[in-house]
């Protein structure tokens, strides 16, 4: 009988694999780190398997689905007793049940550390069915201030610090605040964009407890009414002083013109999103009934479909219904979503409660490179299955120009787009994936046949950085 | 000479210990190492299995009896009256059993799966291992897998320094 012997040094090559075989079910970058902190082979087997870490998308649940691979792992820990409600970068954001009241925190899964935002705590007394913490955004990269968006006009952004007692937020309905529907941090201010596509600019300080406050907004885009006001020009003069752009009135003129022709081109798809005329109108309007704080409304009414909370709420909600656009007192509220603060989305084409495909468009923005960047997608949704995109844009914001500017040579980096977390991430040059922007519902795994079954309301599927590894 | 009708051929399999252990064929392809040595008509009447213990060995080729679809080799042991679903829930439960082991031979065993490569086993062994890793300490994970910690103590505070959050 003969033995066929197999070459021994065949064992040594196989081991890496196998180890790279463990560390690509081994996603958690806290994971990695402990194994290659074991030996120097599991050392080097990191080093050769660990690729660009890219973003996943997390679930409320915990669930997680790593890319390109699209593997859904489970178990990264939340903290007890918590609600996900959303991400900034590494960090989870949660809120805690305690009583009638949320307390609220961040967390990072890798570090394992957590910051309360008491300031927060103090001024969200909405827990109604309708509230929603749109999104959680901190100061980086000194993590000093937190920035929450709300739906709440009440409070539509909340400044605070981490563990500080203490926050900032606008006057009830106090425009522009109470439409904007996106922010983002550029250098130390806050950017925001209103749901005409106006872009301001809040500058942040602090009172004298050290509480975040915007000191003062200035529009560096605005679409303006016919006869826009002087005081306009002087928030833009402002901007412009601060050394990044000079212009003159006729260069003005040529901007609106700008601005029209991207309207043209919205309009061929029957969108009016950047509007003009009727962005200057509603503005005015607002500003108008913002003077009229004595406005009346009736507070049984209100109570009735707005808020089951106590008395006080009452009271906020009242107010914070000056600023809306359909202010008549005897006008009956049928949808209190209607008076949300509104959230970037436009029905493009929709018949009224009849089931119909739509078109709609949803807006987000970001920060890159010191620009402040658009996104802008229309999306076909038919009624009965999955929407799908009809077109994907990105306006950047000329800031001396005062308008928008569309994109039309594409954008280097990768745009990872969810509701409740987006970025621009500048390294990832097409990361195997077909487009460089990622929508989370695009690669929403969550439907597994098998187990989990999430409707994107409640699993929430987020874009989600894990803490960079040093390999 | 091997050849590909495999029906009750019988293969040989030796131990570095010295032990032989006499499979069928179709058993033994559960190891794509070994498949393709036969296919490619490396194999005589006998491979020996370097690195593998006798011990390691039995429990392999236990596993691949256990693995090799029903049809065929294993004859009346097959129950075609078995939903697959209920099969499959059959084969979990063993699987479960059969991986409660000590730490050495479960690490014995993935090298083994990993050799031989044997995907199920391989996916068994690897899943066990990625739990005892996956949010256990650096000291744990070291016993748990016992595994020799090479490093010098001023390079492990090094490496533990690069990512100190991880340790935290």
């Amino acid at each position: 009988m003969t033995s066929t012997l197999l070459p021994s040094h065949q064992w040594a090559d196989l081991l890496p694999d196998l180890l790279g075989r463990i560390i690509a079910r081994l996603p958690r970058p806290d994971d990695r780190a402990r194994f290659r902190a074991v030996c120097r082979p599991w050392h080097l087997a990191v080093r050769q398997h660990n690729r660009p870490q890219l973003p996943w998308i997390i679930y409320s649940d915990g669930t997680f689905v790593t890319f390109p691979d699209h593997g859904i792992h489970h178990g990264l820990s939340f903290p007890d007793n918590t609600s996900f409600i959303g991400v900034y970068h590494s960090w989870l954001a949660f809120y805690r049940t305690v009583g009638k009241r949320r307390t609220y925190l961040l967390h990072n899964p890798f570090t394992k550390s957590t910051l309360s935002l008491p300031g927060l705590d103090s001024v969200i007394n909405d827990t109604s069915h309708w509230f929603e913490v749109r999104k959680v955004l901190m100061r980086s990269p000194k993590d000093d201030i937190v920035v929450v968006t709300t739906n709440n006009c009440n409070y539509p952004i909340i400044l605070c610090r981490p563990g500080k007692p203490g926050a900032w937020w606008p006057g009830r309905g106090e425009m522009p605040y109470a439409s904007i529907f996106d922010v983002v941090f550029h250098g130390d201010s806050l950017c925001g964009v209103t749901k005409h596509n106006d872009l301001v600019v809040m500058d942040i300080g602090e009172d004298d407890d050290g509480t975040p406050t915007v000191k003062s907004v200035k529009y560096v885009i605005e679409h303006p009414p016919v006869d826009h006001d002087d005081d306009d020009d002087d928030e833009a003069d402002e901007y412009e002083s601060d050394g990044q752009v000079s212009s003159n009135d006729g260069e003005e003129e040529s901007e609106y013109n700008e601005a029209s022709s991207i309207d043209e081109e919205d309009e061929e798809l029957g969108e009016a999103s950047l509007a003009n005329d009727d962005s200057g109108g509603d503005k005015a309007s607002s500003r108008n009934k913002l003077a009229n704080t004595d406005n009346n409304f009736n507070k049984d009414d209100h109570q009735e479909v707005l808020s089951n909370e106590d008395e006080e709420d009452v009271d906020d909600y009242d107010e914070g219904l000056h600023i809306l656009d359909e202010p008549e007192p005897d006008n009956t509220i049928q949808n209190s979503l209607e008076y949300q603060v509104p959230d970037g989305t436009e029905q493009i084409s929709y018949v009224p409660r009849e089931a119909t495909d739509g078109i709609v468009a949803s807006r987000h923005l970001f920060e890159s490179k010191g620009k402040v960047l658009m996104v802008r997608r229309q999306q076909y949704m038919p009624v009965l299955s999955r929407g799908y995109n009809m077109k994907v844009e990105v306006l950047e914001a000329d800031v001396k120009a005062g308008v928008w500017i569309l994109l039309t040579a594409g954008v280097s980096g990768t745009f990872f787009v969810s509701k409740h977390y987006s970025k621009h991430v500048s390294t990832f040059e097409d990361a195997g994936m077909k487009l460089n922007c990622h929508f989370e519902d695009e690669h929403d795994v969550g439907v597994d046949s098998n187990s989990e079954l999430f409707t994107p309301w409640e699993g929430k599927p987020t874009w989600f950085f894990p803490q960079e590894l040093v390999v | 000479m091997a050849t590909r009708e495999a029906g009750k051929k019988m293969i040989m399999l030796k131990s570095p210990d010295g032990m032989e252990f006499e499979v069928e064929e179709a058993v033994a392809m559960e190891s794509q190492t070994i498949r393709k040595m036969i296919e490619d008509d490396c194999a005589d009447t006998a491979i020996l299995i370097p690195n593998i213990n006798s011990k390691i060995l039995s429990r392999v080729i236990e596993y691949c009896n256990k693995h090799v679809p029903t049809t065929g080799a294993t004859g009346a042991a097959a129950s075609d009256t078995v939903a697959p679903a209920a099969l499959a829930e059959d084969l979990k439960i063993w699987d479960a059993e059969f991986i409660k082991v000590n730490r050495a031979t479960r690490f014995n065993l993935i090298q083994a799966a990993s050799y031989l490569n044997i995907k199920g086993l391989l996916d068994l062994t690897s899943q066990t291992t990625i739990d005892t890793i996956s949010d256990n300490s650096l000291e744990e994970i070291r016993s748990f897998l016992s595994t020799k910690n090479d490093y010098l103590p001023e390079e492990e505070q090094t490496i533990r320094r690069e990512n100190q959050w991880a340790f935290q």
